[in-house]
Formats: structure tokens, C-alpha cells, sequence
């Protein structure tokens, strides 16, 4: 998805009214025309912010109005009991977590919708076979190998043990292209972590960012019984020149700013 | 772990509409007082958006953010409507009732999301002009006029220092808030 229409002033101002204030209908015109002049556009990016922003709010405590909260649960039963059941026994997880396919599927008596619905697959499967069999999408270690092969000016750098003990007898490297700000880590003997206690949590240590504040490489588990991992990163922000990359131990879910009580393992550049 | 809450909403358990309201009440209360002209508005108001969210919840995907995020998205657009619906704007005259809401010094938010806490640092790296129109528009809902009318700054600066304070908060959080709550509500 194209970031370039952040660069219309106009456009970021009424995307910003939007999620705001609200638009009336002439700029709700305006807004449209804007965009279409950009299709690759994420017209939500800005509601986003505003949205997490809300959140950053300082905290307000007042429950809701018992009296309220009573007239809430009786309108929530009588939606609830109004309202048919959906049945999801398949979710989208996301592509980081590689699971399966989602679905929201509706419970339909209807034996004709579904028979049309099965007749139309079939159709477009006849006609489309690669849809009725999609290909298997690659793995980690197999999207990492990609990056090296493909990739030149990639860094490369060994990741060394502390003295830690989750990495007791670890070894294992990064790799990280500056350009498309990919990258993964590969661990073979980092200890397995319970994530209801503890996640490991990457930190990319930037020469263009304060040294307090490390760029968030995402969390990660290390399951038992299992020899190399390979574990993509998830860089919140972009990262310029990265000098470290280190992981800590946190807790689940990880944490804003790490109190660097336990780094595990450290990569960097080799001295020469 | 149990389910989300609002994935057991979708899948119709019957408790998982009074949790709903224990676990978001108070989120969503605060929304509405701050973006309603009166109180007898912000109890309609709280109605019609935890009616949104039961009947968004089918769309909720937790890969896409938390569940926070997502009815407060659904909270804020429907109060923005009821607004301009109304034709109303929420008064907010008096200087102190502005101090009273503000954002939030970041590792002060205890339990409250990691998005939060993340927003949190980020506003605090803003410019302080930056924050004070953010904050105004964001959490009073306040319109850019009313921002300059308020603060003496020209309009075109108050939009200027909004935007740059927008999009450095994006910068600084990264794009993949990826919460979408889907055109319908």
C-alpha cells in the first residue's frame, strides 16, 4: 500500500477532519476526489492514529450509570436473542502467525443457497484450478533464504550468547535488508519460554534514534523441543542504520520500553 | 486463553454480552461524555454504539489489533455522526474543563493497552504546539476553527501542526495499526 498521498497536504487535513470532527457533504465530496486520485491509498491510516491517540488519553475511571449498565444488559439480551448465531470455527490469525485460512461462516437452513454456493465454486474452480488448490505460501525459512539469494547489501550478523540463562548454549544469526526493512532471526538452542510468563522481544538499536529507545522488533516464543527456529521481524518503525540487534526476556505481550534486566543474545557487527 | 470478547459475542454466548460492557463501559463512557453536548445524549449515545459493536463483532479479527482499538473506532465515528446529525457541538467553555482531559504521561497507564502506552511516548516526543491542537481536536473534538479561535494560533498553522503531529505519531507508532472495523458502521 502507497504512503504517497500523506504527501497531499489537502487530502492528510481532510482525512484528519474526518476522523475528528466529521466532514459535511461538499468536503465529503472533496475527500473522495482526492483519493481517487491516489488508488493505492489507505484512507483509514489516519483514523487509526487518531483512534490510538484517544486511547493515550489520561485515565478516567467513572464507571458507567448502574441504572445505564442495567438498560445496556437488558438491550444486549434482547439483541442477542433476536439475532442469529455465528458460527466461527475458523479465524484468520494472520499471515505473521502463518496459520490457517478464515472464514465467518452464517448457519443457513437454506439448502438452495448453499447449493448454488457449491455450484459456483465448483464452476470457478473448473475454470480457475490453481483457486481450488492454492499454492502453499512460504514459510519463514523459506522466505529468509529468498532475502539472502535476492538480496544484496544485506546485513548478516552472528548473534553471541549472554549469560542468561534462556541462552545457555544458543547460537544463531540475523539478517536484515536496510531497503524493504525485512528481516529474520535464525536460534538454535535458545531456551523455550512459557509466553503465559515470559516472551522474548527483539530491540533494533538505530545510529539515527536514541540509544533509550531501541526500534520494537516485535515478540516471539521459542517452542520446546524444537531445533532451529527461523523468526521473521517485525519492526514497528522503520529502522536506519541499525548497530544491535539484542533480545530480551519480557513479559507477555512485551513491553514499550525495556528494563533490560535479562538480554539473552546480542548481534552486531564484527570487529575486524 | 479464552476468546476475545467479542468473538464470543459473534458465536452467541450469552454471557459475553455483559462482559462486553464490564470490559468496555467505562472506555466508552468516557468517549461519549467528552464528545457530547449533554448528559442525557451521552447515555443515548453509549446505546447506540455498544449496539454497533455486538453487531460489528462478526468482523473483529484479533491478527488485525485489539479489541480496544476496534470499538473505540466504532465509538468515535458514531458520536462524530450524532454530532453533526444534531448539529451540536459539546460545550466546552470553560479553560478548566479543557485541563481536566488531556493525554496521559507515558508508563502511567498501568494495565491499559500497549497501544496506549505506545501513543503515550509518541505524543510525548510531539512539539508542544503539536500536542496542544492534537489534543484539543483528538480528545475535545474540538474543529480546526474552533482550535484557532481557542488557542489565537492562525488557522493555517493549527493545520499545519496537526498534520505534521499526525503523521509523526504514525511515523513513530508504525503503519501496522491495521484495526479495521469496515465501512459499515
Amino acid at each position: 500500500m502507497s504512503t504517497a498521498f500523506l504527501a497531499d497536504e489537502a487530502l492528510v487535513d481532510l482525512l484528519i477532519e474526518q476522523a475528528t470532527t466529521g466532514l459535511g457533504p461538499a468536503e465529503q465530496d472533496e475527500l473522495a476526489r482526492r483519493l481517487a486520485l491516489y488508488p493505492d491509498a489507505d484512507p483509514g491510516a489516519v483514523e487509526r492514529v487518531v483512534v490510538t491517540l484517544t486511547l493515550a488519553a489520561r485515565r478516567e475511571d467513572e464507571p458507567l450509570p448502574g441504572a445505564l449498565k442495567a438498560r445496556l444488559i437488558e438491550q444486549g439480551t434482547t439483541w442477542r436473542a433476536a439475532t442469529p448465531i455465528i458460527d466461527l470455527t475458523e479465524r484468520r490469525s494472520g499471515a505473521q502467525r502463518g496459520s490457517s485460512t478464515s472464514r465467518v461462516r452464517w448457519r443457513r437452513s437454506q439448502a438452495g443457497w448453499w447449493a448454488a454456493a457449491a455450484a459456483l465454486v465448483l464452476a470457478v474452480a473448473g475454470w480457475y484450478p490453481r483457486l481450488a488448490a492454492p499454492p502453499r505460501p512460504p514459510d519463514a525459512r523459506e522466505l529468509r533464504a529468498q532475502l539472502i539469494a535476492t538480496t544484496p547489501g544485506l546485513i548478516r550478523w552472528e548473534f553471541a550468547a549472554t549469560t542468561d540463562p534462556a541462552a545457555h548454549g544458543a547460537s544463531g544469526d540475523v539478517v536484515w535488508d536496510p531497503v524493504s526493512q525485512r528481516g529474520y532471526m535464525r536460534f538454535a538452542g535458545l531456551g523455550p519460554n512459557d509466553a503465559r510468563r515470559s516472551q522474548y522481544q527483539l530491540w533494533i538499536f538505530d545510529a539515527e534514534r536514541d540509544d533509550r529507545f531501541p526500534v520494537d522488533g516485535g515478540v516471539f516464543d521459542i517452542p520446546a523441543g524444537t531445533g532451529e527456529v527461523v523468526i521473521p521481524i517485525a519492526a514497528r518503525i522503520r529502522v536506519g542504520k541499525p548497530v544491535l540487534f539484542a533480545v530480551t526476556v519480557e513479559r507477555p505481550g512485551g513491553v514499550v520500553v525495556s528494563g533490560r534486566k535479562r538480554v539473552a543474545v546480542l548481534a552486531k557487527p564484527t570487529q575486524t | 486463553m479464552a476468546d476475545p470478547v467479542l468473538i464470543r459475542i459473534a458465536r452467541g454466548e450469552p454471557a459475553a454480552v455483559s462482559e462486553c460492557i464490564d470490559e468496555f463501559g467505562s472506555l466508552v463512557w468516557a468517549l461519549a461524555r467528552r464528545l457530547s453536548p449533554n448528559r442525557a445524549d451521552v447515555e443515548d449515545a453509549v446505546q447506540e454504539i455498544f449496539m454497533d459493536v455486538w453487531k460489528s463483532a462478526a468482523r473483529y479479527d484479533p491478527a488485525q489489533g485489539p479489541e480496544k482499538v476496534f470499538v473505540a473506532t466504532i465509538a468515535r465515528r458514531r458520536l462524530i455522526d450524532r454530532l453533526r446529525r444534531h448539529a451540536t457541538r459539546p460545550a466546552f467553555e470553560p479553560a478548566e474543563e479543557l485541563e481536566t482531559i488531556g493525554f496521559a504521561e507515558p508508563g502511567t497507564r498501568g494495565e491499559v493497552s500497549i497501544e496506549a502506552e505506545r501513543a503515550a511516548y509518541a505524543v510525548a516526543q510531539l512539539k508542544p504546539e503539536q500536542q496542544q491542537v492534537i489534543e484539543l481536536a483528538v480528545l475535545h473534538g474540538l474543529s480546526h476553527s474552533e482550535i484557532a479561535a481557542r488557542t489565537g494560533l492562525p488557522l493555517g498553522t493549527v493545520k499545519t501542526q496537526m498534520r505534521r503531529g499526525i503523521l509523526k505519531v504514525r511515523e513513530l507508532l508504525g503503519v501496522d495499526l491495521t484495526v479495521d472495523t469496515g465501512g459499515g458502521v
